[in-house]
C-alpha cells in the first residue's frame, strides 16, 4: 500500500476547533497505534494490516502531523496531544482500548495511562520518549523558528531523511521514507512540523514519572536495542517503574523496531493484545 | 534569504523586516491563514507594499468592505446558478480525510477572493488615477482580526512540483495567466493531482463558453464598484508608486492581470463546491466575520 491509499483510507473527526485524520479498520477489540516525531500514522501500516483481522485498528495523526490539522497557532506538546486523543475517542465513542505508542506516541501514551486511566485497556510502549530521554539533538535544533526561513522544504525533507535513517539497523527505502515526510514536504508541514519540535517538553514526561506506580494497565515494553535516539535503559527504568511491565529488547533493530523487525514485534504485540499474561519482573 | 529580485514574488517563509510585518498584518486584517500571492508579487516591487497596503488597511479593517466582498460573493454565486456544473468529486476517489481537506481549502478560496477581487480593483482604478472610497470621517465598525477558528491551513504545492505532470501544467498556467506564479488554489488543488487535472478537464469547456466570459466580466464590473464605493479614499499617487517602482505600466500590468484572474478563480471555486453545496449556500460567506467590537467586549484584544 503505497501512502496516497492510505491516506484515502483517513477518516476525519473534529475536536473543538481542531480535527484529526485517522484510519479505523477491523472489527474486536480497539487497539490505538500512536506514531511519533517526525512521522505520521503511515509509520503503522504493516501492522495494520495484520492486527485489523482480530481487532479494531485505530490510527490517528497526532494534531500538527501527516494529515491532522497542520494550522499555526495551537499547542502541540504531549499534554496537550493526551487531550486531544482523549477528545477524539468521546467523539468517536470509544471508552477504553489498548494503546500502543511509539516515540513521542508512547509519551503521548504515557500521559493517557497516569492521567486518563479509565481509557487504557493496555499499554504497549515501543521506544517511546520517558523520562529525560528527549528532545534529540536534531529536534531541538529543527524547532528553531528560524528553522523556517534558513531551510528550504527540499533541504529540510533531505536533513530529515538523514535523520530518519539514523533510526534503522535495516535499510529503509527512500520511497519509504519519502512516505514518511510526505505530509511536511510543503510549506505548510514545515512550519507544522517546525511548531510540533519546540513543542518537546521533557517536562512533560518527568512531571509523570511519580505516577508510573500507578499504571494498572498490563504493560509491554518493545524495545529496539541499537537504538542511539532512545536508549534502551530507558525502557529498562520503564520495566522497572511500571508495576507488572515487561520488557523485550529485539536485537538487530533501532527506533524504528517496527520497520526493522517487524515479524518479531508482531510476535510479541499479538499474544500481548489477545489478553496474554504480562510476567511481573522481579524487582 | 532569497537573493532579491525586484519582480519575483516574496513567499511569505522568504519574507523579512517590514515585508514580514506587513505580511502578517495582512493575514491579520484579512482573516486568512496564508498570505495571498497578489500581495507577495507586490513585495518583489520593494517599496510599492508598504505604500499599497497602507493605501488599503484602513478599509480592509472595515464591516463595509467585508460586506462589499460578500456582495460579490453572492454575485458569483448567483451567476454560476445556470452555467453546467463540473461535477469532479464523482469522478475521483478521494477518502473521507482528504475530501475534508479539499472542502475545507475550497471554503478558503471561496471567503479569500472575493475580498482580494475588492482589493485589487480599487488599486487597480487608483494606479490610473481614479478616485476610490468615500471621505467617511466617523468611527465605523471594524471586523474580529485574524484567522477564523474552523479556517484551514493554507497548503500549497511547491511551486516547482517533482510531479512532471504537474510541473508542465504549472508552466502552462503561468502562461495563459500572465502571473508570476500559479494561482494559490491551483497549487493547493496539485495537493490531490488526480482532482485537478479532473477539474481542469471538466471546467475548461464551461470557461470557453460565453455564459462564463459574461459572468467573469460582470463580476470585475461589480468588483470596480465595490471597490469605488469603500469607505476610506485609496490613495496611491503616482508620483509616490513613480518613486518606488522604476516602471508603473508593469505594476499596472500585473495588478490588472490579477484582477482578471480572480474574477475567475471566484467563478471556479463556487463551480467546484457544487458538488457538495447548493449555489444558493455559496451566496453566504463560510466564515462570517464578528464586529471587532463585540471582541473587545468579551474580553479580547483591541
Amino acid at each position: 500500500m503505497n501512502w496516497r491509499e492510505y491516506q484515502a483510507k483517513q477518516r476525519v473527526a473534529e475536536i473543538g476547533d481542531r480535527f484529526i485524520s485517522y484510519v479505523d479498520e477491523g472489527s474486536g477489540d480497539p487497539v490505538i497505534l500512536l506514531h511519533g516525531m517526525p512521522t505520521w500514522g503511515f509509520l503503522w501500516h504493516p501492522l495494520r494490516s495484520s492486527l485489523s483481522g482480530s481487532h479494531r485498528v485505530l490510527i490517528p495523526d497526532l494534531i500538527g502531523y501527516g494529515y491532522s490539522d497542520k494550522r499555526d497557532g495551537f499547542d502541540r506538546s504531549i499534554a496537550k496531544q493526551a487531550e486531544a486523543i482523549h477528545v477524539w475517542m468521546e467523539k468517536i465513542g470509544m471508552r477504553r482500548a489498548t494503546f500502543v505508542g511509539h516515540d513521542i506516541g508512547g509519551g503521548v501514551a504515557l500521559r493517557l495511562a497516569t492521567l486518563f486511566p479509565g481509557r487504557v485497556d493496555r499499554l504497549c510502549l515501543m521506544n517511546s520518549v520517558c523520562y529525560d530521554s528527549w528532545p534529540v539533538e536534531a529536534i531541538l535544533q529543527l524547532g528553531h523558528p528560524e528553522t523556517r526561513r534558513r531551510l528550504s522544504v527540499r533541504t529540510a525533507i533531505l536533513l530529515m531523511k538523514q535523520g530518519l535513517k539514523m533510526g534503522f539497523t535495516s535499510s529503509p527505502s527512500n520511497d519509504l521514507l519519502d512516505s514518511l515526510l510526505i505530509p511536511y514536504a510543503t510549506e505548510t508541514g514545515k512550519l507544522s512540523l517546525i511548531r510540533d519540535a519546540v513543542a518537546v517538553d521533557t517536562n512533560q514526561t518527568m512531571e509523570i514519572v511519580p505516577l508510573l506506580q500507578r499504571i494498572t494497565a498490563p504493560t509491554l515494553i518493545l524495545w529496539g536495542e541499537d537504538d542511539r535516539l532512545q536508549p534502551v535503559d530507558y525502557g529498562e527504568r520503564l520495566a522497572w517503574d511500571i508495576p507488572g511491565a515487561r520488557l523485550i529488547r529485539i536485537e538487530q533493530a533501532s527506533h524504528f523496531v517496527m520497520i526493522d523487525q517487524p515479524g518479531e514485534v508482531e510476535r510479541d504485540l499479538i499474544p500481548f493484545l489477545g489478553g496474554a499474561k504480562v510476567e511481573r519482573l522481579a524487582a | 534569504m532569497a537573493i532579491f529580485n525586484k519582480t519575483k514574488p516574496i513567499p511569505e517563509q522568504e519574507s523579512a523586516g517590514e515585508t514580514e510585518r506587513i505580511y502578517y498584518e495582512i493575514r491579520q486584517t484579512l482573516r486568512s491563514t496564508g498570505v495571498p500571492q497578489l500581495f507577495c508579487s507586490w513585495a518583489g516591487y520593494g517599496k510599492f507594499l508598504p505604500l499599497v497596503w497602507s493605501a488599503l488597511r484602513p478599509n480592509a479593517e472595515t464591516r463595509l468592505y467585508e460586506e462589499a466582498s460578500d456582495r460579490l460573493r453572492a454575485e458569483g454565486a448567483r451567476l454560476i446558478k445556470p452555467m453546467e456544473k463540473p461535477d469532479v468529486s464523482a469522478r475521483v476517489r478521494l477518502g473521507e480525510s482528504q475530501t475534508y481537506h479539499l472542502r475545507a481549502s475550497l471554503d478558503l478560496y471561496h471567503y479569500l477572493y472575493p475580498k482580494l477581487l475588492v482589493l485589487t480593483s480599487a488599486v487597480q482604478r487608483a494606479l490610473a488615477g481614479e478616485r476610490i472610497g468615500k471621505e467617511e470621517n466617523r468611527e465605523l465598525e471594524r471586523i474580529e482580526r485574524g484567522a477564523p477558528a474552523g479556517m484551514i491551513a493554507m497548503e500549497l504545492a511547491p511551486e516547482e512540483p517533482q510531479d512532471p505532470r504537474l510541473r508542465a501544467l504549472f508552466e502552462e498556467i503561468k502562461k495563459t495567466s500572465k502571473l508570476p506564479s500559479v494561482v494559490m488554489e491551483i497549487r493547493t488543488l496539485a495537493l490531490w493531482p488526480d482532482y485537478l487535472f479532473e477539474a481542469r478537464k471538466r471546467l475548461m469547456p464551461i470557461i470557453v463558453g460565453p455564459e462564463y466570459k459574461q459572468a467573469e466580466e460582470r463580476l470585475k464590473q461589480t468588483a470596480r464598484k465595490e471597490a469605488g464605493n469603500l469607505p476610506y479614499p485609496v490613495s496611491i499617487p503616482r508620483e509616490e508608486v513613480k518613486g518606488v517602482v522604476p516602471d508603473v505600466g508593469e505594476i499596472t500590468a500585473l495588478t490588472s492581470d490579477f484582477e482578471r484572474a480572480y474574477a475567475r478563480c471566484i467563478l471556479n471555486i463556487a463551480l467546484l463546491q457544487c458538488d457538495w453545496r447548493d449555489p444558493d449556500a455559496l451566496a453566504s460567506s463560510p466564515f462570517p466575520a464578528p464586529s471587532r467590537r463585540q471582541v473587545v467586549a468579551a474580553g479580547g484584544m483591541a
